[in-house]
């Protein structure tokens, strides 16, 4: 007798449920679409990659053309040099316009600063290649190199900025204000406890952005082609042409022979594990170490 | 003309007491005719009131009626806001907190403030209240004992011992605004401003609180912005009642005074209609 005044026509009640369900499937279906080519990719690459993957394939250098064996050790080291100077380079910029944008918001720079991190994210990449070729490969501006590590690593930085300065606007944008207050009535500087409060309560976010960078970063050819070149042979040296498994990838996927499909397939491979094992290994470092907000 | 006089005398006096970041003043709020605009919204009317030393004053009135930019007006936390702007003179024992030649840094340490919900940062219980004496110069030696004591003082000593380097939000709520209250008083200031700071808690966690206030009173102005006549009764020497402007909605202060003497014997209709429920 109580429930009376809750029930409903089972017509009413029937149609709610019918839509409850179609929509739950609609979801479901919306997921599956999204996650199968990411799946189909990784699966596709995990077996044609492992097939030919062994210790040397990690040890070698690549092989004479058309010549059997071979491996990345050049591409490997060079993705991670010029990751490396992008990360230099990029952090501190990238992480330092954010911090601006999203404390600063009412400063009238910070809409300009603002629209042109909008603009240099969706400028194609090769354009940042041939950006990065002009100003530092032609003039053959460091050390007199031309085809450079170097220029490599700037074109990459010039990519990934755009993306440090907007996670980190963002994720300090969830840092709820009430904090702000808090220092502020302590008699703190803003400045101050910018960076003493706020940034390290979104520690962790913008560690998270930060990898997201590098993972773009590796992941990169077209701006590497008119700057980094590429290498068969194994430098070091940030004023010569370096090799980066991205660009050994577009090499060998698009050369004439077999032996090169299968060589693309394996550094493709390399490439991905190669970031998510960057990506888990921040990840575990950073959510051990911060306080949740 | 005589304004101008004394906002002179006061300017001169202002290094003195704000400036000068050992003396230790009596806190003494004077306000007057003070007004104040969000933009071109006036919030704040004609507010002229002292606050003085020694006692607890209750700020009570309908919601919006500006009670809380009152208080963010008196250790210029309003400077945060944009388009905000404060006319007429606030003083701290004489000095004006306005003046040109004082930095809010100095104002806020000398007046802390305690807000509505608990704000901890998210950093371990030790290193909230540690924080701020660290900004403020307080050498790596002493911190123990500054920590202690404020912890103490706001009666949570003896809860959280044992566990300083754990993360101060994972308090219960009212042992989160107990330690907002030592975050405040670790900062040693002559003035404490709280903007209802029991509303978000328990009655038991509230009691606590008030009771705190008591046991502050001697060493320390405490000016609370309270939605509750029987805490403003229990707590509060002074009582403060706000009421918006019929036209404009400006807040202005309608009645001051023991708050006994309020309670039981509003001068003005209006106090009485409100305190006994007639109103908002
Ligand atoms: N940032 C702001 N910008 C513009 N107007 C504001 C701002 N903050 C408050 N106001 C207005 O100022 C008036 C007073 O607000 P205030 O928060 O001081 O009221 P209050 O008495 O504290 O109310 P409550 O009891 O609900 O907390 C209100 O009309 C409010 O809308
Ligand atoms: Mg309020």
């Amino acid at each position: 007798m109580s429930t009376t005044w809750l029930s409903v026509p089972s017509g009413t009640r029937r149609r709610r449920n019918a839509i409850s369900t179609f929509m739950l499937a609609l979801t479901v279906l919306a997921t599956l679409i999204a996650v199968t080519p990411l799946l189909f990719i990784l699966g596709w690459l995990l077996i044609q990659g492992v097939r030919y993957l062994n210790l040397d394939f990690f040890l070698n250098d690549p092989a004479p053309i058309g010549e059997a064996g071979g491996g990345v050790r050049n591409g490997i080291i060079g993705t991670l040099i010029m990751s490396g100077i992008a990360l230099l380079i990029a952090v501190p910029v990238g992480v330092l316009t954010g911090i601006f944008l999203a404390e600063y918001r009412g400063n009238p720079l910070a809409t300009v600063v603002r629209f042109a991190t909008d603009v240099l994210a969706g400028i194609p990449s090769i354009v940042v290649g041939i950006f990065v070729y002009t100003i530092i490969v032609l003039p053959r501006w460091f050390q007199g190199a031309a085809f450079s590590g170097f220029a490599g690593g700037v074109a990459l930085a010039v990519i990934i900025i755009p993306i440090l300065v907007r996670t980190t606007e963002e994720i300090l944008r969830l840092v709820p204000g009430s904090i702000r207050e808090a220092a502020a009535a302590l008699g703190v500087p803003k400045w101050d406890y910018t960076l003493t409060v706020v940034v390290p309560s979104a520690f962790s976010g913008i560690a998270t952005g930060i990898m997201l960078g590098l993972a773009r970063a590796a992941g990169e050819t077209a701006p590497l082609l008119l700057t980094a070149l590429g290498n068969n042979f194994y430098n070091t040296k940030l004023d010569q042409p370096m090799a980066a498994l991205s660009l050994q990838i577009f090499t060998y996927a698009i050369a004439p022979f077999e032996e090169g499909r299968r060589l693309a397939f394996a550094a493709a491979f390399v490439l991905i594990m190669l970031v998510l094992l960057v990506n888990i290994v921040t990840r575990y470092v950073f959510r051990v170490r911060s306080i949740n907000l | 003309m005589e304004l101008e006089l004394t906002y002179d005398r006061v300017q001169e006096s202002t290094q003195a007491a704000v400036g000068d970041r050992t003396a230790r003043c009596n806190g003494h709020i004077h306000v007057r005719d003070m007004h104040f605009y969000y933009g071109a919204f006036q919030a704040l009317r004609g507010i002229t009131l002292d606050f003085a030393p020694g006692a607890i004053t209750a700020i009570i009135g309908p919601s919006g009626c500006g009670k809380s930019t009152l208080l963010r007006t008196l250790n210029r936390m309003t400077d945060m806001q944009p388009n905000t702007r404060v006319e007429g003179m606030i003083t701290l024992d004489g000095s004006d907190l306005y003046a040109r030649s004082v930095d809010v840094v100095d104002v806020r340490r000398r007046i802390g403030m305690v807000f509505q919900r608990p704000n901890p940062f998210p950093k371990s219980i030790y290193e909230n209240i540690a924080y701020g004496l660290r900004r403020k110069g307080v050498a790596r030696r002493d911190l123990d004992g500054h920590v202690e004591q404020a912890l103490r003082k706001a009666g949570l000593w003896n809860e959280v011992s044992n566990r300083l380097q754990t993360s101060g939000l994972a308090l219960s709520g009212g042992q989160q605004q107990r330690l907002c209250i030592a975050r405040a008083l670790a900062m040693n200031p002559a003035v404490l401003l709280m903007d209802e700071p029991c509303s978000a808690l328990d009655p038991i966690a509230t009691l606590k609180i008030e009771e705190l206030m008591r046991e502050l009173r001697r060493e320390i102005t405490i000016i609370t912005v309270t939605h509750s006549m029987q805490q403003a009764g229990r707590v509060s020497d002074t009582t403060v009642f706000m009421l918006m402007d019929v036209n404009g909605r400006a807040g202005m202060v309608v009645e001051t005074g023991p708050t006994n003497d309020l309670f039981t014997a509003p001068r003005d209709q209006r106090t009485e209609d409100y305190i006994s429920g007639r109103f908002g």
